[in-house]
């Protein structure tokens, strides 16, 4: 807590030099001014709140010009573009960050880390020369505005006209939950097995027995490896340019350069055509040589250009699958009969040790493996299509991808970003990162203003390795990516492009710093979009009311507990106290407690709480007057929505307590429960979540 | 009921015969599991069957599927007539230390060669190899033994130690993903050649199993 108002205070003190900082920046000449021979192409972007009903039922969503996604942004390399970014909201500042284009840092659009923040009512004009063709995009950085609809293309033609494709067309995926995504985070950190069910992947014993999988899901309880997941959130919708079904049009024989963009907040998607496989030549905007994948994966924030012939009659679907299944959105390509796409299989959803085995096969693969029915990105297919420059010396850094997922913490080398320092990188040096995946998870990491190349120990022929602005990490696997930090000084991030993710703390800021090292006095910013969250629960049943609820801010919690027994003279405990997360294993808590059953009494209390192997929960504490208490806590899942939780503890006054209670999850919200314990006796009832 | 009658008498002919085919085979000279090395027993009563005329002994129904994918490759693990082999040394050359069976499945239908990597007790054996006191750890049978499973590691751990002992991992990586070893809860550990292996999960085993070579490179000069 102290280390804490330390860094805010600390932090505040900052403002004053980061102010003039951007002063300094904003009143410097800008790409207009710099290169007056160039075109300059004006764009204006509205950011305002509207109700719209992307998912069939009416939601408060973000808008940009009026509509989600906005508008695509047509520019020719060379150009310089001048694009205004209104804020129209009542109450919440904005920002638009410029997806994998190479600007001066000023205008890269990360409030606070790089550019001013736009305050409602307010705007900002950017300028930048547009130094690169290809497909890109823009989005908020800022909260969750970019799930809510603040996102849209960028499309830039080469200086000279290459023609691949008789027009283009822009396919920008997304992801849609009629929830306030600030509801949906709160529910990912409360841990809530809703958004699981409904997709129908959460895991249980019964399942995994069906599955003939019991050991395995033992094995993996046992080792505190929770259940894999390919994504966290239970979606109304997946649309294509804000809608659920899209129409391409092209004349029969003619080629179409479909531009897919993956906008999704936290999906990645498998695309299929009916007419074949994709014909890629471009990804993350850069030119590769043209190969076929029959099935693709793109991971958010990834863009690839892919070639589709129009057939001779007839509408071709072009299908994009969320890669955890649970839903899909399609584009047909012509019009008459329909011809579906083959979509992928359905994840096996206790099969993680055969999912890693495939990972591990298409990551290092054998000589002759063909493609995987659920492939991973096709990295190791792609090569530049013109060789690029490759530093004949680098300096090695490691950036490991962390994560708790019980916790819904996530992070870069187990750090908080508030705790974390910038890395350091003088300007004009080469950096290879090695992004170690730890987590069972994906993650498509992204680095703001550079090209990096991905490096492969057996690549022949690095001035081909592709370039990208994106990278997905597999689970349990390694990316290695190396850049030069020419791009100009100053504070760029690399983070986790899954919002949910970025937004706990899986992002980091690399600061370059002149040649010599000197940088500006202000601290580089860590763009942690962390906030408070409050959550709780509470049972009522004819034996007992018991629950708890907290507020959490980081590694710290505040919890208020209690329970109460409903019969005359049953006694009641009700604590108050702080918890400090260590790591997920342990914590430390210390507190109050007013305690009127047998033998209890009020007094302070301190001590840990320690998970077991099998996510059993050990605590430890001590009160004031005496009293040391262990306990034991289990939660069984039995069925996708039965689950039963048992609780053993003894004190040294209080002597022993038991209970165990079975929960049947209703809705989000609201589970049956029934149970027993010894000081209350049998009740049944209802358990709210709020 | 007549057709019950004769589906057990053709049943029983059956047997007859194949007790027939089988006492007139080769006999099995080895005391241990042909595919996995294991002592026969160990595992409860073993497989027997005969092969092109050679009786064939199994530590259990697992290996069978190994065996009848390449019966030639185990096959030549028997002795030349008059040869017969000394019972502490492996039938098996050189590879893994590690082999064995009769444990979970794996998906593939074949052995699920991790869960025959000691775990659990990872760190007292880390110790011990580390000292140069754990013999037992470079040999197939304690590499086999379940941290439960107590006969078995017994069974091993009293084998005479003839190899040298394993040299410690040097890494804090898995060495096929490059993963933090402990980012998977429980590492897997086993013993290829006299140097101790360590992977972060089980389908790393498999992986390491393909190509040795290739992995034990990145512990060239450590």
């Amino acid at each position: 807590m102290v280390a804490s108002v330390a860094i805010a205070s600390y932090a505040q003190a900052c403002e004053i030099c980061r102010k003039a900082y951007f002063d300094a920046m904003e009143t410097a000449p800008k790409a207009s001014a710099l290169h007056p021979e160039a075109r300059v192409v004006e764009y204006r972007l509205t950011i305002a709140e509207q109700t719209l009903s992307p998912a069939d039922r009416k939601v408060q969503a973000l808008t940009i010009n009026g509509g989600t996604p906005g508008p695509v942004l047509r520019l020719r390399e060379g150009d310089v573009a001048r694009i205004t970014v209104v804020n129209g909201l009542a109450d919440d500042s904005t920002s638009i960050h410029w997806h994998g284009l190479l600007v001066p840092n000023i205008e890269d659009g990360v409030p606070v880390v790089t550019t001013p923040v736009i305050g409602p009512g307010q705007s900002r004009t950017f300028e930048f020369l547009v130094r690169q063709h290809g497909t890109y995009w823009y989005h908020s950085h800022t909260g969750h505005q970019e799930q809510r609809g603040v996102y849209g293309a960028i499309v830039i033609e080469p200086k000279t006209e290459t023609k691949a494709a008789e027009h283009d067309e822009v396919v920008i995926l997304s992801d849609w939950t009629d929830e306030d995504p600030r509801d949906v985070q709160r529910s990912l950190l409360r841990g809530s097995d809703w958004y699981s069910f409904r997709k129908g992947t959460s895991q249980s014993l019964l399942g995994a027995y069906q599955a003939g999988k019991l050991g395995e899901y033992l094995d993996r309880e046992k080792a505190l490896v929770p259940p894999m997941d390919l994504s966290d959130v239970a979606y109304d919708a997946f649309l294509m340019n804000g809608r659920r079904r899209r129409e391409l049009p092209g004349k029969p024989g003619e080629t179409v350069r479909v531009r897919l963009i993956n906008a999704g907040a936290a999906s990645y998607f498998y695309l299929d055509a009916a007419t074949g496989p994709l014909r890629i030549v471009a990804a993350d905007g850069q030119d590769v040589k043209p190969f076929d994948q029959k099935r693709l994966l793109i991971g958010p924030a990834e863009t690839y250009d892919v070639l589709v012939t129009v057939p001779a009659q007839g509408a071709w679907e072009l299908r994009s699958t969320a890669q955890d299944g649970s839903g899909s959105v399609s584009a047909w390509v012509g019009s008459g009969e329909r011809h579906e796409a083959t979509p992928p299989p359905a994840p096996d959803r206790y099969g993680m040790a055969a999912y890693l085995t495939s990972i591990l096969d298409q990551i290092d693969p054998e000589p002759g493996a063909k493609e995987q029915e659920r492939p991973i990105s096709p990295y190791a297919k792609m090569r530049a299509a013109q060789p690029h420059p490759v530093a004949s010396s680098h300096r090695e850094l490691t950036l490991k991808l962390t994560g708790d997922m019980i916790r819904y913490e996530w992070s870069f080398d187990g750090l908080d970003p508030r705790e974390a320092e910038a890395i350091k990188v003088k300007e004009g040096e080469t950096i290879r990162v090695r992004l170690v995946n730890n987590t069972m998870m994906h993650h498509p990491i992204h680095f703001h203003g550079h090209f990096f190349r991905l490096v492969d120990a057996n690549d022949k022929d690095p001035a081909t390795s592709p370039l990208k602005h994106t990278v997905d990490v597999p689970p349990m696997s390694v990316r290695t990516i190396e850049f030069t930090a020419n791009e100009g000084q100053g504070d760029w991030l690399i983070h986790c492009h899954l919002l949910y993710h970025h937004i706990t703390g899986m992002v980091r800021t690399i600061r370059v710093t002149s040649a010599e090292g000197a940088e500006p006095p202000h601290a580089a910013a860590t763009h942690s979009m962390a906030t408070t969250y409050a959550w709780g629960q509470a049972a009522f049943t004819s034996a007992s009311a018991t629950g708890y609820a907290t507020v959490q801010s980081g590694h710290d919690n505040l919890y208020v507990r209690w329970q109460e027994g409903m019969r005359h003279g049953d006694g009641h405990e009700r604590e108050l106290s702080y918890a400090r997360y260590i790591d997920m294993r342990l914590s430390l808590i210390a507190g109050y407690r007013f305690d009127t059953t047998d033998g209890g009494r009020d007094g302070p209390f301190a001590g840990v709480s320690y998970r077991l192997p099998y996510f059993v929960d050990l605590g430890l504490t001590h009160q004031a007057g005496g009293e040391t208490r262990f306990s034991l806590f289990k939660n069984l899942q039995i069925t996708d929505r039965l689950s039963l939780d048992l609780y053993y503890q003894y004190g040294r006054l209080t002597h022993a307590y038991t209970s165990a209670d079975l929960r049947y999850l209703l809705s989000k919200d609201l589970s049956i429960t029934a149970g027993y314990s010894s000081d209350f006796g049998a009740g049944a009832g209802i358990l709210i979540r709020f | 009921m007549k057709n019950t009658m004769l589906v057990i008498l053709l049943a029983a002919l059956a047997s007859i015969t194949a007790v027939a085919v089988e006492s007139a085979a080769k006999p099995y000279p080895l005391d241990k599991c042909i595919v996995s090395d294991e002592k026969l027993g160990v595992e409860g009563k073993p497989v027997v069957f005969v092969h092109e005329g050679q009786e064939i002994k199994l530590c259990c129904q697992d290996c069978r599927k190994d065996f009848d994918a390449n019966p030639a490759k185990y096959l030549a693990k028997l002795p030349k007539a008059g040869n017969a082999p000394k019972s502490d040394e492996p039938a098996k050359p050189k590879g893994m230390a590690m082999k064995s069976c009769c444990m979970a499945d794996a998906k593939d239908g074949g052995h699920d060669h991790a869960a025959m990597v000691a775990k659990g007790d990872d760190k007292a054996k880390e110790a011990k190899q580390t000292d140069g006191h754990d013999h037992a750890a470079a040999k197939p049978g304690a590499e086999a033994a379940k941290p439960h499973d107590h006969e078995h590691a017994d069974a091993a751990k009293t084998e005479p130690a003839k190899d040298a002992p394993a040299k410690p991992y040097p890494l804090k990586t898995c060495i096929v993903s490059d993963n933090d070893l402990d980012s998977m809860g429980e590492q897997a550990s086993f013993v290829y050649q006299g140097q101790t292996i360590k992977v972060c999960c089980k389908p790393c085993v498999a992986k390491f199993e393909k190509n040795p070579a290739k992995y034990l490179k990145k512990l060239e000069g450590k």
